[in-house]
């Protein structure tokens, strides 16, 4: 809490000395429930509710800005609060050239599913149904040239995935700790990013070099390099898309994606082949994955379908989803979600075939 | 009748038949030439807030900041939602090339970007059919830009007053009969060449749609219709879009913010 409230205070602080001249507030309420369903044992069982309370503040000058998104979580079945500040961060753009300090969140390559190169935040897996992107402590400075765009990412401090509930106990049932970098300056992360925006397509390379950040059965953080390319091709209707990722010191040292996204009026359909290589065992493991979703009412209900499947166990899961808008503050949302095993073995995801569930969720936002 | 009667009567009647012969001369595409022909800013600031009523008068509204501007091969445009809260951040970026002499156009260029996501990503630019609502709206994404001259057949239909305003009244009609609305009847102002109002008809000749435009003013030398009405008299719901913060030709409107990083940014304000 004390940390949070001196990068909040230190924050704000520095922005209005840059001159910002406007700030909003705004948040989001929000109640969500998650219940087995058959055929698991424990169908009918709630197994999270949470009420979160989210708040925003975005203010900014004519070259600066600052954004702060934090809140806390109750959990009603353990009566815990969990505080969290997932973004806080000043911008400076006086020109071509910008920098952000502070906590950030980012996203790399094109692919919607599977992504080959996103490597550069962690995330938070604590529901593996529903994993989020989390923030990195990060100087992150840009060049503009735009249909060229720069971008380099200085990671000082290393922030690990937030593991789930399953994994972490197996690393305890084992006696195994977790060890995180130490951190120092040579333990820092380094990423860059060139983009071309170009009418044929936008084209990226991306280059990473931090830490894995999920542990290896030792408990430590590996090292973790890699060079990645993306393209999304505008093609009549359609915008396909491709990512490429080199990692030489994973064994799975090759991956790539290949789709396309198909967009029309209220509808959207996004179709993904994800697969790589692994030298260790010499194989080559792929999964598609597909989603569709269409708006209906003018954008107020929305129904989508999405799924994934491992194409040599066959395992996979599927998410039934739906959204409704009582207004433009009150939102309703419920999702089913079916995890299935491979007829042979369980598979990544089959291991997790006991989280089928419904989840319900309301949100107030102001 | 004294002579000073006469003489003003004969004036008047001079008049009317030069004004009836100057109409007769122009043709329907003459009007919609000389109206598209009128000078327009080269870049615009707006934030157009968006009302939309539904048929059991539900209204929602919906507000956005945009930024355009013209540098001849190509117009820059940046679209980002204010609120509701929900889609506040959410901006598009579009590339618009204009129609070639012969009459083919380049596809636009576009992205999204959408703030949950914390990337932006490339849209097909057929991805949006022209003829689909725009934000929701009882406007299409074609009524918000500029229809090619070359779509379209053109018959003078005369004139006619809209709210007081002499127009002359056009036929237009699409080259294209698959459109959702093949046939329209536009009002442009005589005097300024400024559209005060357009019937939409749909593929069965039934009117559909019926847009309004009020509150025209001069902006730095530019007109700018500061509210549009669209009454879809067949569904009865209606939308209307106002403009304001209207800023022309300034250069606070700076090049860098038509682009995927400044979209990424939030520097579009």
């Amino acid at each position: 809490m004390r940390r949070i409230l001196v990068v909040f205070i230190a924050l704000t602080f520095s922005v209005f000395c840059l001159g910002a001249a406007d700030a909003y507030l705004s948040g989001e309420t929000s109640l969500g429930m998650v219940v087995f369903v058959p055929p698991v044992d424990d169908a009918g069982a709630i197994t999270q509710a949470v009420a979160s309370q989210i708040l925003e503040l975005d203010a900014y000058g004519d070259v600066t800005a600052l954004y702060v998104n934090g809140g806390f979580c109750f959990n009603a079945l353990d009566s815990t609060i969990r505080l969290f500040l997932s973004e806080a961060y000043v911008d400076f753009y006086p020109d071509k050239f910008s920098f952000r300090l502070g906590r950030q969140k980012a996203s790399w390559g094109v692919a919607e599913i599977s992504s080959a190169v996103d490597v550069i935040t962690p995330s938070d897996m604590s529901d593996p149904v529903n994993m989020t992107k989390m923030g990195i402590d990060a100087l992150k400075l840009s060049y503009d040239a735009f249909p060229l765009a720069f971008d380099v990412y200085w990671i000082p401090v290393f922030t690990p995935s937030v593991l789930p509930a399953s994994v972490l106990s197996m690393y305890s049932f084992y006696g195994i700790g977790l060890k995180k970098p130490e951190p120092c300056l040579e333990n820092g992360e380094f990423a860059a990013r060139v983009s071309a925006y170009t009418s044929a397509g936008d084209f990226m390379l991306y280059g990473y070099y931090g830490w894995e950040d999920t542990p290896s059965m030792t408990g430590e953080y590996d090292r973790l390099a890699m060079l990645g390319a993306s393209a999304a091709v505008p093609v009549g209707q359609i915008t396909l898309k491709g990512e490429f990722g080199w990692y030489p010191e994973r064994d799975a040292f090759l991956s790539g994606t290949a789709g396309f996204e198909w967009i029309k009026d209220d509808f959207t359909l996004i179709a993904e082949v994800y697969g790589e290589w692994n030298r260790a065992n010499e194989e080559f493991s792929t999964q598609a994955g597909a989603s569709a979703s269409y708006d209906f009412l003018d954008g107020d209900l929305s129904l989508s379908l999405s799924g994934i499947v491992e194409l040599k166990e066959l395992d996979g899961a599927v998410v039934f989803g739906t959204k409704y808008n009582l207004s433009d503050e009150l939102k309703l949302s419920a999702e089913a979600v079916y995890v299935f095993e491979g007829p042979d073995e369980a598979g990544t995801y089959g291991a997790y075939k006991d989280l089928d569930c419904a989840r319900f969720s309301a949100a107030y936002s102001f | 009748m004294s002579m000073r009667k006469k003489i003003i009567l004969a004036l008047f009647l001079t008049m009317a038949v030069i004004s009836l012969v100057h109409a007769e001369e122009l043709t329907g595409l003459d009007v919609i030439k000389m109206a598209h022909d009128v000078p327009e800013p080269d870049s615009s600031s707006v934030v157009a807030t968006l009302l939309i009523h539904s048929k059991k008068g539900n209204e929602k509204t919906r507000q956005v900041i945009m930024k355009s501007k013209d540098y001849g091969d190509v117009t820059k445009e940046v679209i980002v939602f204010t609120s509701p809260k929900d889609v506040a951040g959410v901006g598009y970026l579009m590339f618009d090339y204009p129609e070639a002499e012969d009459g083919t156009k380049k596809d636009s260029d576009n992205w999204l970007y959408m703030p949950a996501l914390k990337k932006s990503k490339r849209i097909a630019a057929s991805g949006t059919d022209a003829g689909e609502n725009f934000m929701g709206t009882d406007f299409t994404y074609e009524d918000m830009g500029e229809r090619a001259i070359s779509k379209d057949n053109y018959t003078m239909l005369g004139k006619q007053d809209v709210h007081g305003v002499s127009c002359y009244m056009v036929k237009c009609e699409s080259l294209e009969r698959t459109e959702n609305d093949p046939v329209r009847i536009v009002y442009i102002g005589v005097e300024d060449l400024i559209l005060r109002k357009c019937e939409f008809y749909d593929r069965h000749g039934a009117l559909h749609r019926v847009l309004t435009c009020s509150d025209i003013e001069y902006i730095d030398g530019y007109a700018c219709t500061k509210v549009m009405r669209m009454e879809n008299v067949q569904s009865g719901t209606w939308s209307m879009i106002t403009m304001s913060d209207v800023v022309y030709n300034t250069a606070a409107i700076d090049d860098n913010i038509f682009t995927v990083s400044a979209l990424e940014q939030g520097r579009i304000r």
